[in-house]
């Protein structure tokens, strides 16, 4: 049963389902527009017409290229972060290998620091900065 | 004995196109009567059906079966009367010149009933867009609540309530053209 609140008076409702007159030429023109287009799901595939099922192929093959290529700029950019590391960093000190096929330790030196090199830094290190040097 | 609109809608994806055709002239009229009550103007709701008409046969491939083709077709008209609303930037209906023309030449009923006709779709186009659709879903296109909801995109609840508060809008709208 209808809710009161939700009825019109009889005239209103009677006018509201009253057709509209389409003009004359409404359907031929839109054919015409159809017809103007391509064909909506169908494409060209070796001169047959097959149906195409939505976008959902092309929308796969973009977000696969899309995860390969950001898999591919996060390889290079570890890499890039990789090399850096490596030639900034000094490699003084020891190393530890451990040797798991023998179980052996071999313990590894770096090579010592150039002598010249050596002694600067020695030279400011036995000679702390004095206030009077600088007077 | 015509064909179901599913089956329709197979041929024209198997590359019938011409079968669209029998979708244009079962549903055209439903369509405009709608696209006139949401948007007032003739030539704007003759716009809008034409639009939707194309929209559907562009996108027929997304038309799943178990949904009406009606229902799928409507709500397409309403989404391109909405485009047109927010084209105008304004919210309201232009008043259909053609029945005010057809007014003076009528006589006896026919101008009676175009008298009607006249007064309803100015009180429609005093309600906000969401009544107005409201009101033509429920009352011209006698859709069920869950089919106005399928349409516009609300819940059923809100559709209900909008009918309410459109029903009671218009009666007052119309009470007050009366008493004018």
């Amino acid at each position: 049963m209808r809710d009161d609140r939700e009825t019109l008076p009889a005239w209103v409702a009677e006018a509201l389902r009253r057709p509209v007159a389409p003009p004359a030429d409404a359907a031929a023109r839109i054919m015409a527009r159809v017809h103007a287009e391509s064909a909506p799901a169908c494409r060209r595939w070796d001169g047959a017409v097959r149906p195409r099922r939505g976008s959902a192929p092309a929308s796969v093959g973009w977000s696969v290229a899309a995860a390969v290529a950001a898999t591919v700029v996060c390889a290079a950019g570890l890499y890039a972060v990789g090399q850096l590391r490596r030639t900034a960093v000094p490699r003084h000190g020891i190393t530890i290998l451990a040797d798991s096929a023998n179980g052996a330790r071999h313990d590894s030196v770096t090579p010592p620091l150039a002598a010249p090199v050596r002694a600067a830094a020695d030279d400011t290190r036995a000679t702390p900065p004095s206030r009077h040097d600088s007077l | 004995m015509t064909p179901p609109d599913s089956a329709v809608v197979r041929r024209v994806l198997a590359g019938d196109t011409d079968a669209f055709a029998i979708l244009v002239e079962r549903h055209h009229a439903r369509c405009l009567r709608l696209a006139a009550h949401l948007l007032g103007a003739r030539d704007d709701a003759d716009d809008a059906v034409q639009e939707a008409f194309l929209r559907a046969y562009r996108h027929l491939a997304r038309y799943e079966e178990r949904e009406r083709f009606a229902g799928w077709l409507l709500r397409i008209v309403v989404n391109e009367c909405r485009t047109a609303l927010g084209r105008r930037r304004r919210d309201e209906v232009r008043r259909p010149e053609w029945e005010r023309e057809a007014a003076f030449a009528a006589c006896g009923d026919e101008a009676e009933r175009l008298a009607q006709g006249e007064e309803l779709s100015r009180a429609l186009g005093r309600l906000c867009a969401e009544q107005r659709e409201a009101i033509a879903l429920r009352f011209g296109e006698e859709l069920s609540y869950d089919e106005m909801a399928a349409v516009t995109g609300a819940g059923v609840s809100a559709m209900k309530m909008r009918v309410r508060r459109a029903c009671a809008r218009l009666r007052a709208l119309l009470t007050e053209v009366h008493h004018a």
